[in-house]
């Protein structure tokens, strides 16, 4: 937690414009960019901490389904099809690609880190990964199944109602099945990355242009929405807070309307959950509907759309390599083989 | 009869109340505590978020982290209460009415964090761009410049206390500078479209910050957990009363169940104890029955042993019975004969009185006179026989002795002919009787019968003389033969063997013994007297001795009995070396095995 003082507005008007002078002139020269110990305490960013509380037994459990294909109605899909482990949690696609070649029309968020998003789903529709990992299973364009055929599945096959049982008293259930692969979602948390590592006083752990591209962020306002320790996904935001992205993106699908459509609220119009920044340099393309093909485009169009702001390119590869920092690897806990 | 618990499983109840009353008190207390505890936590929560909510509009906190975390945390304690609620059935509209509020509070938070995230952006933009723009532009657009100036106070002034005014002023000024803002040059231009943008970002952004802040704080949960705190409260209140009636109920019932136990207990020790007598006296009777039974077994084995023995004696009975009755049978038969014989014999001497009076009635003495007369009178028989007186009476007295003779001649032969039937009628008499001696003709006979009944024929007679009559083996078989006629036969022959043995009383005797070989088609006995040899002489003796000149009780001759074993189509032969030996042997019609007689 940052240092907690009473802040009166004015003071609180006065320390912004001083961050605020500093950003105004982000490319004619070095940036006054604080100590790495003193950005950790003062920052919005805090380094990812791996979690310690989990069921080894039920993320084993959850990493299998996780990985089994045969969850799904074709035997053909599983949930490291679309989150592929070995590729920041992602497909690389703009459309996750279903059973039977089923094309969507939402990108794949990464799984990495989702524990610790504040809901689930781009529209956040999903209170808990438990209630999460249901979805794609169900989903006709996803992996296409039904519960019966899941929990027949399970229970027909000796391994996992052997591990079911050893891990859950009730055996082979919906809710356990929610339980193992949010247990193994959890785990799947990335550390020590070399941002981390900068902030808890490694000042070699990034390099100094990711440093100014951190500062950049900060002073940009990238940070208002992207802060915590999942640097986002804690949060959500309306896309096109100073410019209708919809209107100039055109050809809109059902995902635009983001958290209304989970909500019912028309002030949830175009919400979104805005995304964590961990993985974001490994996890093109961007936004949910795949329309940004890289990190570059996808900071320009957070600065037009989102700040109100043109980034000028210099400052564009700073925060890019910033952002690059923040990738760190998968703890212990979790399996990204 | 179960043994090793002495307590009806039933009297276990009172202690399962017991242990039932101390869980449930456990457990109602561990789930109230707890339920009071999630409750003070979501208290704790609340205050939370709303200290969250209050540093991250003053800027004092730069992440939702710790606001997120504390709402999260909050719809999970909630849930549990609610959870608690449900099954305790007990303040669930106010759980339901607490979940609504922290639902508002949390749509709250995420306009608040979306709203404050902008205008924290803009805010922080707005001061230095505004400041940047004027220097740029300069005094080259004091209208525009005076503009900016305006704006820059009216956002600080919204932010600081907004009102209707300040905002209607920032919207005009904002757009005023936004049509202005197309006369700088390009970069100024951008900069300055941007602030402007930004300027109306705060001025939407801080009314929907204040509505956000506002509904949060109306949607503080504080009521809401106080009244589900109430509720439960109340509601333990009320069960606890409950609970205490229901354990004061309970105990009754155990205090009452354990009076129950006692008096059962003390019943069934009454019971346990009656039962051991009754044990005690089932085994005692149990051992008497043994003893009775062992009793029982020793007189059947006597009863046995005596049934054996009688069956011996009625077997031997039977035996000497078959023999009485064979001896009877031949008595019957010889009384018969003999008073036939008798009477036979009574016609017969009438017969031979008949003929002594006929032959006394013959004239011979006057046959013989009339002899003498004639010879007296030879020279002149003529004369005499036909002038004399009585030499002429003597042809009427030949003539008529002549006649009467005749009649006696006819009469003594048919007297003679009624004697030779007499005789034959007792020879065949005779011959009945010897058949009948022969028994019954042949028929299935144990030898050991057999050897029975001829031992007891002659056990007396060899008891009397003290000879050792010893018997060999004696085949379990039975045997098609006359046994009556066999048995005599070989009763006869070891009386002629006792009776070789008790002629010479100088020499030693050592017995006699009975022996029988068994053959497919004869049987053999062998008579063998001990160490007594008979001279050829004594043995031809023995032979030709006639009936009628031996002894009184004697056997009879050894030719009898050989003419007998020719009756049986078999021989007797009689060897003397060493000792005396008689060989009886005579075909049977078959032979069979006898069973063993049970024991």
């Amino acid at each position: 937690m940052p240092p907690q003082s009473a802040f009166s507005p004015l003071a609180l008007a006065l320390a912004a414009g001083t961050c605020a002078c500093a950003a105004s002139e982000p490319a004619t020269g070095p940036l006054p960019v604080a100590a790495p110990h003193e950005q950790a305490f003062a920052g919005p960013i805090r380094p990812l901490v791996a979690p310690t509380d989990l069921d080894p037994a039920a993320v084993a459990l959850g990493r299998q389904l996780f990985h089994d294909p045969r969850l799904s109605a074709t035997g053909e899909v599983s949930c490291a099809t679309c989150h592929d482990l070995d590729a920041g949690g992602v497909d690389g696609l703009p459309g996750s690609v279903g059973v039977n070649g089923t094309v969507g029309v939402v990108n794949a968020p990464t799984v990495y880190n989702s524990g610790l998003n504040l809901a689930q789903f781009w529209d956040g529709r999903a209170a808990t990964l438990e209630e999460q990992a249901g979805g794609p299973l169900l989903n006709p364009a996803e992996m296409g199944n039904s519960w019966a055929e899941i929990l027949a599945y399970l229970g027909e096959t000796p391994t996992y109602r052997q591990k079911f049982g050893e891990v859950y008293r009730d055996g082979v259930t919906e809710g356990n099945v929610r339980s193992a692969i949010a247990s193994f979602e959890r785990s799947l948390v990335t550390v020590d990355s070399p941002f981390d590592r900068w902030l808890q006083g490694d000042t070699t752990a990034i390099p100094g242009e990711a440093v100014e591209g951190y500062a950049l962020f900060q002073s940009y306002g990238c940070a208002s929405c992207h802060q915590g320790a999942n640097v986002g996904g804690n949060m959500f935001q309306v896309l096109g807070v100073m410019r209708d992205y919809f209107a100039e993106r055109g050809t809109g699908i059902e995902m635009d309307h983001g958290r209304s459509n989970a909500t019912g609220r028309a002030s949830d119009e175009h919400v979104f959950k805005v995304p964590s920044l961990r993985l974001a340099s490994r996890t093109a393309p961007y936004l949910h509907d795949g329309s940004v093909a890289t990190l570059e485009d996808a900071v320009d169009v957070m600065a037009r759309y989102q700040l109100g702001r043109e980034i000028p390119p210099a400052d564009r590869a700073r925060i890019v390599a910033f952002i690059g920092t923040l990738a760190g690897e998968p703890a212990a806990a979790g399996d990204a083989q | 009869m179960t043994r090793g618990w002495n307590v009806p499983p039933w009297a276990a109840a009172p202690a399962a109340v017991a242990v039932a009353l101390a869980i449930s008190s456990v457990s109602e207390t561990a789930g109230w505590s707890e339920a009071e505890a999630r409750l003070q936590r979501l208290l704790e929560l609340d205050t939370r978020i709303d200290r969250e909510i209050l540093e991250l509009r003053l800027g004092a906190a730069k992440d939702y982290d710790a606001l997120v975390a504390a709402l999260a945390e909050s719809r999970s304690e909630l849930g549990r209460v609610a959870d608690f609620a449900a099954a305790e059935d007990v303040a669930r509209a106010e759980v339901e009415l607490a979940d609504r509020v922290l639902g508002r509070r949390g749509a709250a938070v995420e306009s608040f964090q979306a709203a404050n995230a902008i205008l924290r952006n803009s805010s922080a933009y707005f001061p230095s761009a505004a400041h940047a723009l004027s220097a740029r532009i300069g005094d080259a657009h004091p209208v525009t410049r005076e503009r900016i100036s305006a704006l820059f106070q009216y956002t600080l002034e919204m932010q600081l206390e907004p009102s209707d005014a300040l905002g209607l002023s920032v919207d005009r000024t904002a757009r005023a500078l936004a049509d202005e803002c197309a006369s700088l040059a390009d970069a100024s231009r951008a900069d300055c479209e941007a602030m402007t943008r930004h300027a109306l970002a705060i001025l939407a952004s801080e009314p929907r910050v204040s509505a956000a802040l506002e509904e949060a704080a109306r949607a503080r949960g504080f009521s809401a957990y106080r009244a589900i705190h109430g509720r439960l409260a109340t509601a333990r209140a009320a069960e606890t009363t409950a609970l205490v009636r229901a354990r004061a109920v309970l105990g009754a019932v155990a205090v009452s169940l354990a009076g129950i136990v006692a008096v059962t207990l003390a019943k069934l020790h009454r019971r346990t104890s009656d039962l051991t007598d009754h044990v005690a006296a089932l085994v005692e009777k149990r051992r008497e029955l043994s003893d009775e039974r062992h009793a029982v077994m020793a007189l059947n084995a006597t009863l046995e042993a005596r049934v054996n023995e009688r069956t011996e004696e009625v077997r031997e009975a039977h035996a000497r019975l078959v023999l009485v009755a064979r001896k009877a049978g031949m008595a019957e038969v010889a009384t018969e004969v003999l008073h036939t014989i008798g009477n036979k014999l009574n016609s017969l001497n009438v017969s031979v009185d008949s003929l002594r009076v006929r032959a006394g009635a013959l004239r011979v003495s006057r046959v013989a006179a009339a002899a003498r007369l004639l010879r007296e009178n030879a020279a002149t028989i003529g004369d005499y026989l036909a002038s004399d007186p009585r030499g002429k009476l003597i042809p009427g007295f030949l003539e008529g002795v002549g006649a009467d003779l005749e009649a006696r001649e006819a009469g003594i032969l048919a007297e003679t002919a009624a004697l030779k039937r007499l005789v034959s009628d007792v020879g065949g008499l005779v011959a009945v009787q010897r058949t009948h001696l022969g028994g019954g003709g042949e028929q299935l006979e144990p030898i050991e019968f057999l050897v029975d009944e001829v031992h007891s024929a002659v056990r007396e007679r060899f008891a009397a003389e003290g000879v050792l009559l010893a018997l060999g083996d004696v085949p379990r078989v039975a045997v098609s033969v006359d046994g009556g006629r066999v048995a005599h036969l070989l009763a006869n022959i070891l009386r002629h063997a006792l009776g070789t043995a008790g002629r010479d009383q100088s020499a030693p005797v050592g017995g006699v013994t009975l022996g029988l070989a068994v053959r497919d088609h004869e049987l053999a006995w062998t008579v063998e007297t001990g160490r007594l040899r008979l001279s050829q002489q004594e043995l031809a003796d023995a032979f030709s001795m006639e009936a009628g000149a031996e002894p009184a009780g004697s056997p009879g001759s050894l030719h009898m009995c050989a003419f007998l074993a020719q009756e049986l189509r078999g021989s007797l032969a009689v060897t003397s070396d060493a000792h005396t030996r008689f060989v009886l042997t005579h075909p049977h019609s078959g032979v069979q095995p006898v069973p063993e007689r049970p024991v």
